[in-house]
């Protein structure tokens, strides 16, 4: 039959061409997403990849106002009240069970490591022009030091991990020392501070500059010369330590660092990346907002504590309990400016309000630093409000009391450590540091500063810790503004170091659990 | 390109194809009549029924006819000759010349032919005379009748009348093969109409199986049949709820929100983490069940082991359901008309304490417990105590103000009919649900339409369409409905619902970790709204036609079009505060200002099958062979886009607002290229074999890991058939089973082998937005299928002439190579683990079914059991133990040896009563106190800790599932009803309200009088502490809040009533109302706060409650 041959000869034809076809019609094209190797080609892609470990730092975790963030931590310390996920580091608890805690600062620093050693394993490849290629590499640098710092002052040594993730070579890596973490932290500062430009144009601002690499440099090596972390008080340490922070003291004049002249105007989004500001996580409304000022004032999730409003000095220079102008019936009045700057008081107005008992009821006070609230302002969307405020990391006064620290340590109260604390006073219009001090004198007087001018920073956890005073500061009963105990607080001394979660030491069998613990 | 060049060839080969002709040419001298029936079966496809003795009588015939129908050949052929034929369909039925007193039985061997039965000896009475139709009104030949208790008989004739000798009171009893006996007694009347309903006979149905179909006597694979008459006892609002109660099958509601039932079908137990649902083909295209008028559904096969699914290869390893719809028959249009009514309420809700004072009080409690201040002052407490007011110190009982009882009804209609070449049957259904949460944001709608539609284009050619589209809509709150419940959840009692002047009230009262400020009753009734609409059209062409040598070449083309749009509005609210009712507060929502959301998808999905079948049955030997080929292509694409800035609440569309802000897409495509085949080898009706395989290759993996080979065998015997077991009567059929076979999953994302940057980030410097592009999965270029290897025996067995049905099949379904996304050590870049193929688990169980058929007098009984057992374990893992963790750590693990998931906790054995018994006891934490939980020392060594957990070797996965019909009739009146039940299974839900005053939320009454206190220490529960943050050791995962999510739930109930040729006019052929319950009442262990069947694998309490349904319906045929 004709037709017969004819279906024979087809069939045959098309299952001859079909075989041959089949493998190419499945290749599907991808087009949701790049791939390893077509990415990092261009200048923009490789700038959308170092963009990508900025992110990070706005994860949970690590300078945040949630869980573990740099802001949260002050409900650790005296200085303010959490409940909720800060109980653990307050009544004695804190354990490897903490994992969602304790593993939210672990998992987003190395996040930030990973994406980071990402772009120094590609960056190369789009044959940038050699400054363009430098300040990819410094930010990336400067980034890695800042999320091994954010893990190895925490945990202490842990896995040092600079190639791009791999699951086979970096999965099983145990600890390594401490001191070899710090060594790649510095080594890869020195290289980012040559390589960092000083500052940036306008749409670059935010960025990581030769000067935040010099503080991040002047910071670490502060933390690594301090008692916590330097137990045989090897006194290099501080000399090394004092002379970064002099190093970005001198970067000043050609950076434009100074004090900004107005304290609480500092920190209000209609000065971002003043000229104080060193280094900020980098916040814009409505797209990348903060979420500061709904935790801090709506949700008082960090509220301030009675012990902290109480040492603030009076205008005299002295404390409450030393100083006459104190009343204890009116007892925010003749108080350092910057207690009213930082915190709203029973009484005080804010956000258009007369702050009061019922309306912060948590410790009867709130905070208003890193909020973006103006004391005399109500906002038409109130209360739920987003600013784009940024959240300061590195600032000059730090800094000064970083400088005075150390050059304290290393040859005691010479002039220069007055001149640096001064300044400070100055800008609030504080008396002036009593001439004369002894060394220790003069380190309880920084320390003292230090809780003052950056109360509320989310750095008083690491400085109370590292000068190895935690067992008393975060120990025993805090009040709230009616002077009545709100929490009995417990300190274990193993609580220095953290545990590592058992969620992750189950994934790593290679990695060892904090001792204590 | 070369696939297109096939494509358009075999579509020119199917459309001059064809099949079974009505016609016959035959030219033949001098044969035997039976060879020219077998002759015109050759070429028709007719069937003929005759006992072997009905032609003894019968000459030799010389017959030269061309292109006749069957009728005029058989009208030629047996002129003169004395028999009678009738043609019913594709049936003919061969019986002795009428008045001559006749036999009638089955030819099938189930049911041995009676002995031939002498004439009576004439006696003339009453002379009654009637016709005997079936339910579509077609008159139906070679019925036999016979005076019940006598030997008196006869036939109807080809119009379907008969006439006999009988007397008032006399039964005639009327049988015909594939109808059910009919007895009617003989009344004053001497005319009577009679109608004959179609006999469900297990063993001769006819069950589609893949690429073809096959007599179920014949399959040596499990497979359960669904039948439309089973379907349609419910108001079903998707189609995947007809599949309950089939053997094997469990089927689970994941919620009762309005559109989004989310039923999720288990076939034989989970065998992989994937996706498990299993692959459902509508009439051969892949479809969505949901896009399916139930009305419409003529068949379900139930494809469960690897003998019948192999043949699908990739897709087939969860199992596959093969819909097949409904087509008209030839007659006169027959139009159905089904009306349904009924009214839904939530099955279980949470018994909330809704005393402010009580509740207060106990939060006051766990926070004095910790140590911590107490966040309600006395002087609170006090104003509530002694001044309640609904408006300022109200006892809100939120989950009786926020859930209501709705309305829901359905109509549907068909019309049906056909010709002989050609026939057609088109629906319309139509189905509008609110739901049980006030305001008007939870209701859904859906229209239905579908057109089928076959034709006979020539004696070798026939080809069928038939379309379908759907469009579906459904609106949710524009928190989301879960996100909307999880608010009710939370809310507390101290917060009024509004102010004495009807605006929405927050408390006045601060509470630690409660959202503020959030109205649930304002979300529900502001202009917020998600709305989701859903379009689906198919088109699905196919043609078949006959090639020489009776090959048949079948061709099939099918498009599914798919269109989704979500519209979503975020309002802005105010809600305030009865102490200071002036200010304005906005409710919270996320983002927090108006701004409006949309969502698109489009997909575009083609199949094309084309096969080969040859079918030949000689001395007994049958063999069927079919070769194969598919190219299924999907499409997928998703848009978004938003805007902010609106001005009011007014416009909500994106152009409302004057930012706008955000767009996005997606492109997805893959396709599926498969070969297949199958060989069924049966020798004397006994012993039966068959092989299957499929060739499947994917885009979805990399070269040289994309093509997988899936080949099944089974073989089956049929014991009954045998001349040994002739004797043994009460076993009426009897056959074994047993099948091996591999398949495959390819339910996995595309692209899951590549590294792939994700670019959708931003950062900001300096108040600009800038890109951010990061990896955030590690991948496995490696990855390949994951086979299941499935091995099944079986027994299907009819008792007492088919009475009693059994079923019992053993499995064993081992899957290798599952792909997990494997949690990775998060120093490995924090990032998220590659999907891999990493481990290996294995389903063994039983499933049984007992069906009972019986009649008493005119009680009709009909009961139905099934149970499925399944136990799972890990039996290879290709690394370390897969640990899932939630907020309070590690809650399952992965471990050979344990069922997949296992939760792994601490065990609680008690709790601590006073000091000493902490002292004694291991150590716990320096916090602990009376009241807390006590936890096993595991190893021993004096301290609580992680090393003290254990497996519990119970999951969110069933171990049992069973269910029950039960099935009376008497007269017109049915009564039915099923139970599904589930055993063996846990669950772990926290949050809101799963633990007592989590983060801000309330208690629930049994928590709440349950707490240990000094005054009340048999507890259930631990002293009151807050379970989210502070002293959360009463909370680490341990086995004192796992759950039992065990269950047996009445599903439905019906009693109907039916009316046949009502009212003595042919108004209706017949009418059915009936009252219909669906989840009328539940037996568990479970918290009264949430719903075992839908909880489970949940990790909250706040999904779309069950809903309980009351309806009435009417179902009309004319």
């Amino acid at each position: 039959m004709k037709s017969l041959s004819f279906f024979k000869l087809a069939g045959i034809v098309v299952i001859v061409l079909c075989i041959t076809s089949c493998e190419k019609d499945l290749n599907v094209p991808i087009y949701n997403s790049y791939t390893d190797e077509n990415f990092w080609k261009s200048k923009e892609e490789v700038e959308a990849g170092i963009n990508g470990c900025y992110q990070v730092l706005d994860a949970g975790g690590l300078f945040t106002v949630n869980t573990t963030g740099n802001i949260m931590s002050e409900t650790f310390t005296s200085n303010a009240f959490g409940g909720g996920p800060s109980l653990p580091f307050s009544n004695g608890t804190l354990g490897p069970d903490n994992v969602n805690l304790l593993g939210q600062k672990w998992t987003a620093a190395y996040r930030g490591i990973g994406r980071v050693n990402t772009v120094l394993d590609n960056f190369t490849k789009a044959g940038l022009e050699p400054k363009e290629q430098d300040e990819i590499e410094g930010q990336a640098l400067f980034l890695r030091a800042l999320f091994y710092e954010n893990l190895v002052f925490y945990f202490g040594g842990v896995p040092l991990i600079l190639q791009k993730p791999d699951l086979e070579t970096q999965g099983k890596l145990p600890r390594s020392p401490m001191n070899e973490v710090v060594e790649q932290i510095l080594k890869d500062l020195d290289i980012a501070i040559q390589k960092l430009p000083v500052s940036y144009k306008a749409n670059s601002i935010g960025r990581a500059t030769k000067g935040a690499a010099l503080t991040l440099k002047a910071q670490v090596l502060l933390y690594y010369a301090s008692p916590l972390f330097n137990p045989e008080n090897d006194q290099s340490r501080w000399i090394k330590a004092a002379e970064a922070a002099k190093d970005v003291i001198n970067l000043a004049p050609t950076a434009g660092y100074d004090l900004f002249p107005n304290y609480r105007e500092l920190f209000l989004e209609n000065n971002e990346n003043n000229k104080e500001v060193i280094f900020d996580v980098q916040h814009s409304t409505p797209r990348v907002p903060s979420s500061a000022d709904i935790i801090l004032e709506l949700q008082q999730n960090i509220a301030p504590l009675l012990g902290l409003v109480n040492s603030y000095y009076m205008i005299d220079g002295m404390s409450i309990e030393n100083s006459p102008l104190y009343d204890p019936a009116k007892p925010y009045e003749n108080r350092d400016p910057r207690l009213s700057q930082t915190i709203a008081v029973p009484g005080s107005k804010f956000v258009g309000k007369i702050a009061n008992t019922t309306l912060y009821n948590i410790t009867g006070f709130v905070f208003k630093k890193n909020t973006d609230y103006e004391d005399n302002l109500t906002y038409s969307n109130y209360p739920i409000r987003e600013s784009g405020l940024n959240l300061i990391l590195m600032r000059y006064a730090d800094v000064l009391l970083m400088y005075a620290e150390a050059q304290n340590e290393v040859v005691g109260p010479d002039n220069s450590v007055y001149e640096v604390l001064n300044k400070i006073r100055d800008r609030v219009r504080m008396p002036h540091i009593t001439t004369g001090l002894s060394k220790d004198e003069m380190r309880g007087e920084i320390r003292h500063e230090r809780r003052i001018e950056l109360a509320g920073e989310g750095l008083y956890y690491m400085d109370v810790r590292r000068w190895k005073i935690a067992d008393k500061d975060l120990d025993g009963p805090v009040y709230n503004s009616d002077s009545e105990v709100i929490q009995d607080r417990k300190f274990v001394d193993k609580e220095y170091w953290w545990p590592i979660p058992t969620t992750i030491l189950e994934r790593n069998s290679a990695l060892e659990q904090t001792s204590g613990y | 390109m070369k696939m297109t060049t096939f494509f358009l060839f075999s579509a020119c080969l199917a459309a001059s194809a064809g099949g079974f002709a009505q016609r016959v040419t035959l030219s033949a001298n001098n044969v035997k009549i039976g060879k020219i029936f077998k002759e015109i079966k050759k070429q028709t496809g007719y069937v003929f029924f005759y006992e072997a003795h009905v032609l003894q009588e019968t000459k030799r015939v010389s017959v030269h006819v061309k292109n006749e129908t069957v009728g005029e050949v058989l009208k030629e052929i047996l002129q003169g000759e004395p028999v009678d034929f009738s043609i019913l369909r594709k049936t003919v039925t061969i019986v002795k010349k009428k008045n001559q007193y006749v036999t009638m039985s089955s030819v099938t061997p189930l049911s041995p032919p009676m002995e031939d039965i002498p004439p009576i000896p004439p006696a003339p009475v009453n002379i009654i005379t009637g016709s005997v139709k079936d339910a579509q009104g077609n008159p139906l030949a070679g019925v036999s009748v016979i005076v019940k208790g006598t030997k008196k008989g006869t036939s109807t004739n080809t119009n379907g009348s008969f006439s006999i000798d009988a007397n008032v009171g006399d039964v005639l009893e009327f049988t015909i093969v594939g109808y059910q006996k009919k007895s009617v007694v003989v009344g004053q009347s001497n005319n009577l109409s009679v109608v004959m309903e179609i006999e469900v006979s297990v063993a001769n149905e006819v069950v589609v199986v893949g690429y073809g179909t096959e007599k179920e006597k014949n399959l040596t694979s499990s497979v359960t049949v669904i039948k439309a008459k089973s379907i349609g006892n419910q108001i079903l609002t998707n189609s995947a709820q007809a599949l309950q109660g089939a053997r094997g099958v469990y089927v689970q509601q994941k919620s009762g929100a309005p559109g989004a039932e989310g039923v999720k079908l288990h076939i034989r137990g989970i065998g992989t983490l994937n996706t498990t649902a299993p692959l459902v083909l509508i009439n051969g295209i892949e479809g969505n069940l949901s896009d399916l008028n139930p009305n419409d559904i003529e068949s379900i096969s139930i494809l469960k082991d690897a003998a019948s699914t192999a043949i699908f290869g990739s897709r087939a390893s969860n199992g596959v359901i093969l819909v097949t719809t409904k087509s008209g028959s030839k007659g006169k249009p027959q139009v159905e008309y089904h009306y349904d009514f009924g009214l839904q309420e939530a099955t279980r809700l949470p018994d909330e304490v809704t005393n402010s004072v009580q509740y207060m009080e106990a939060l006051n409690t766990a926070y004095t417990n910790e140590g911590i201040a107490k966040p309600y002052s006395d002087a609170q407490i006090d104003s509530f105590r002694l001044n309640p007011n609904p408006f300022k110190n109200p006892n809100t009982d939120w989950i009786d103000y926020v859930f209501k009882v709705s309305p829901i009804q359905k109509h549907n209609l068909s019309i049906s009919g056909g010709s002989d070449k050609t026939d057609y049957r088109v629906s319309f259904g139509y189905l509008d649900q609110k739901g049980v949460m006030i305001g008007n944001t939870n209701k859904a709608k859906s229209y239905l339409g579908r057109g089928n539609f076959n034709f006979n284009i020539s004696r070798k050619l026939k080809a069928g369409a038939d379309f379908s589209f759907s469009y579906r809509n459904h609106k949710e709150p524009s928190n989301t409905t879960d996100g909307t419940i999880n608010y009710a959840f939370k809310a507390l009692p101290i917060q009024p619902v509004t102010l004495e002047d009807g605006r929405y009230a927050v408390s006045w009262v601060n509470t630690p970790h409660a959202v503020s400020p959030i109205n649930v009753a304002a979300i529900l009734t502001d202009d917020g709204f998600i709305k989701n609409e859903d379009y689906n059209t198919r088109i699905n062409l196919h043609a078949n036609y006959t090639l020489p040598a009776d090959i048949e070449l079948l061709a099939q083309f099918g498009i599914d079009k798919g269109h989704g749009l979500q519209d979503k509005f975020i309002p802005v609210t105010f809600v305030y505060n009865p102490i200071a009712p002036e200010t304005p507060l906005t409710e919270k929502y996320t983002p927090s200002e108006r701004s409006s959301i949309f969502n698109g998808s489009d997909n575009l999905y083609t199949t094309f099958i084309s096969t080969l079948n040859w079918d030949k049955t000689y001395n007994g030997h049958n063999i069927k062979l079919l070769g194969g080929f598919s190219r299924l292509t999907y499409n997928d694409r998703v848009y978004n886009a938003s805007s902010r800035d609106f001005l009011g609440n007014g416009l909500t569309l994106l152009s409302g607002g004057s930012t706008p802000l955000e767009a996005g897409e997606g492109i997805n495509e893959s396709r599926l290229l498969s070969f297949f085949s199958r060989v069924n080898y049966i020798f004397r009706q006994k012993y039966l074999f068959e092989y299957n395989m499929r060739y499947d290759g994917s885009s979805k993996f990399s070269k040289g890991h994309r093509w997988g080979f899936f080949p099944s065998f089974s073989v089956g015997w049929r014991i009954s058939q045998e001349g040994f077991f002739k004797n043994i009567e009460a076993i009426s059929d009897l056959k074994l089973r047993a099948s091996w076979g591999e398949v495959g999953n390819n339910g996995i994302p595309n692209f899951a082998y590549l590294n792939t940057i994700n670019t959708g980030g931003i950062y900001s410097f300096n108040n600009n937005i800038v890109p951010a592009a990061s990896v955030s999965t590690f991948s496995d270029p490696n990855i390949t299928w994951e086979t299941t290897i499935k091995r099944n025996i079986g027994i299907d067995m009819g008792i007492a002439s088919n009475r009693v049905m059994l079923h019992l099949d053993a499995f064993s379904d081992k899957t290798k190579d599952i792909l997990t996304k494997i949690i990775i050590p998060e120093q490995v870049g924090g990032l998220s683990g590659p999907l891999s193929n990493f481990y290996s688990m294995r389903n063994k169980g039983i499933e049984m079914g007992i069906d009972f058929n019986s009649e008493i007098g005119k009680l009709k009984i009909n009961l139905g059991g099934q149970f499925t057992h399944v136990k799972n374990e890990v039996t290879f893992l290709n690394g370390d133990d897969q640990i899932k963790t939630n907020e309070y750590g590690d809650l399952s693990i992965i471990k050979e040896g344990y069922p997949v998931n296992s939760f792994f906790l601490y065990k609680a054995i008690g709790i601590f009563q006073d000091k000493n018994e902490i002292a004694n006891h291991a150590t716990q934490g320096p916090t602990t106190a009376p009241g807390d939980i006590m936890y096993a020392d595991i190893n021993g060594d004096g301290v609580i800790d992680s090393k003290d957990r254990i497996i519990t070797g119970q999951s969110a996965l069933p171990k049992n599932t069973y269910g029950l019909n039960i099935g009376l009739s008497y007269a017109g009146v049915s009564l039915n009803a099923f139970f599904q039940g589930v055993q063996g299974i846990n669950a772990y839900p926290v949050q809101n309200l799963a633990l007592p005053l989590y983060n801000g939320a309330g208690i629930t009454k049994s928590q709440l009088e349950q707490a240990w206190s000094e005054d009340n220490r048999n507890a259930k529960y631990p002293r009151l502490t807050n379970p989210k943050y502070g002293f959360t050791t009463n909370y680490l995962n341990n086995t004192l809040w796992l759950q039992d999510a065990s269950y047996l739930r009445l599903k439905s109930l019906r009693v109907a009533y039916t009316l046949k040729n009502g009212f003595g006019k042919e108004a209706f052929k017949n009418l059915t109302i009936y009252l219909n319950g669906q989840n009328l009442f539940t037996i568990t262990d479970f918290t009264k706060a949430g719903d075992p069947e839908n909880v489970a694998g949940e990790s909250d309490l706040y999904v779309y409650p069950i809903l309980k349904i009351y309806n009435i319906g009417i179902n009309v045929n004319f």
